[in-house]
């Protein structure tokens, strides 16, 4: 842990198997502590980056325990800078871009619910199980770049730590 | 994957003792959801007032657990809060569960229904 004039940033490997998500959270609230960031910004952070870090394990490493995962968090005044490392295969093409960045289309499947049981206007084998992950960050984060070199993969996510707190102090406009 | 199970009345209220619902802790839970469902049980309430956190893969087997119960029963959420709240809410999920404030919420909205 490097301390600067007024946040700390922390460089961490992780092992990558199924516990480096729960210590990636750990370490991201313990950021947000620091940082007393509001309550729904940090748990965007906390499941943008448990989402990267499992991506890194499960599909970078294949669940390869002797592969590790580099976790940076780095605070400035104004946004959480996250850097996901892997040592393992890289995001196919495209697979980043493509992910849907809002889940709307939940929408299709959940169609004129009423408070009413059974809840039959909801076709259940739609509902995904899978392949929720990549949308999360999508969702989560305010800005995610990936990149692809000989020594690994970089996945950079950004979150700004006000935002919510700004929209969340706006003026409600009046008709 | 610690769990508790009561019966009460004709519902069976299973409250998930861990503070994480992943990959791991999931495939336990749906394992054990499937296993009441396929015993014939029909009325359940899903307490995870004490989940701090669920990832997507969690959130999976949550849907894997909806799929398995079908339109036979009636399989309900209660004491969702904080980040497994915020991920119900971004993925749409909260329109697909039916998610109450506590069990005994939970309990009335199934037995009203049952009645």
């Amino acid at each position: 842990v490097t301390t600067g004039p007024s946040v700390p940033s922390l460089d961490v490997w992780l092992p990558s198997d199924a516990y480096a998500s729960a210590l990636a959270a750990d370490l991201a609230r313990l950021v947000c502590d620091w940082l007393a960031v509001p309550a729904e910004t940090a748990q965007e952070i906390e499941i943008g980056v448990v989402e990267a870090v499992n991506n890194a394990v499960e599909h970078a490493h294949r669940n390869c325990a002797d592969k590790r995962v580099r976790l940076v968090l780095e605070p400035t005044p104004t946004w959480l800078v996250m850097r996901i490392s892997d040592e393992g295969a890289a995001l196919p093409d495209s697979v980043l871009a493509l992910a849907p960045s809002s889940m709307e289309h939940i929408g299709g499947i959940v169609q004129g619910r009423t408070s009413c049981f059974p809840s039959n206007d909801v076709d259940l084998e739609l509902l995904p199980q899978r392949g929720m992950g990549l949308s999360l960050m999508k969702m989560t984060m305010d800005e995610i770049t990936y990149e692809s070199t000989r020594e690994g993969n970089v996945l950079t996510l950004k979150k700004h730590l006000w935002a919510s707190a700004r929209r969340a102090s706006l003026p409600v406009a009046m008709p | 994957m610690h769990l508790e199970h009561n019966t009460i009345r004709s519902v069976l209220v299973t409250e998930v003792l861990e503070p994480r619902v992943d990959a791991k802790s999931g495939s336990e839970l749906l394992r054990e959801v499937c296993r009441v469902i396929d015993g014939g049980r029909r009325q359940i309430v899903l307490d995870l007032s004490k989940v701090a956190f669920i990832d997507s893969t969690g959130l999976g087997t949550l849907v894997a657990s909806l799929k398995h119960m079908g339109k036979s029963g009636q399989l309900v959420l209660c004491g969702v809060s904080g980040s497994p709240s915020t991920l119900f809410r971004l993925t749409r999920m909260d329109r697909v569960f039916r998610i109450y404030p506590d069990r005994d919420a939970a309990i009335t909205a199934i037995e009203g229904v049952a009645a």
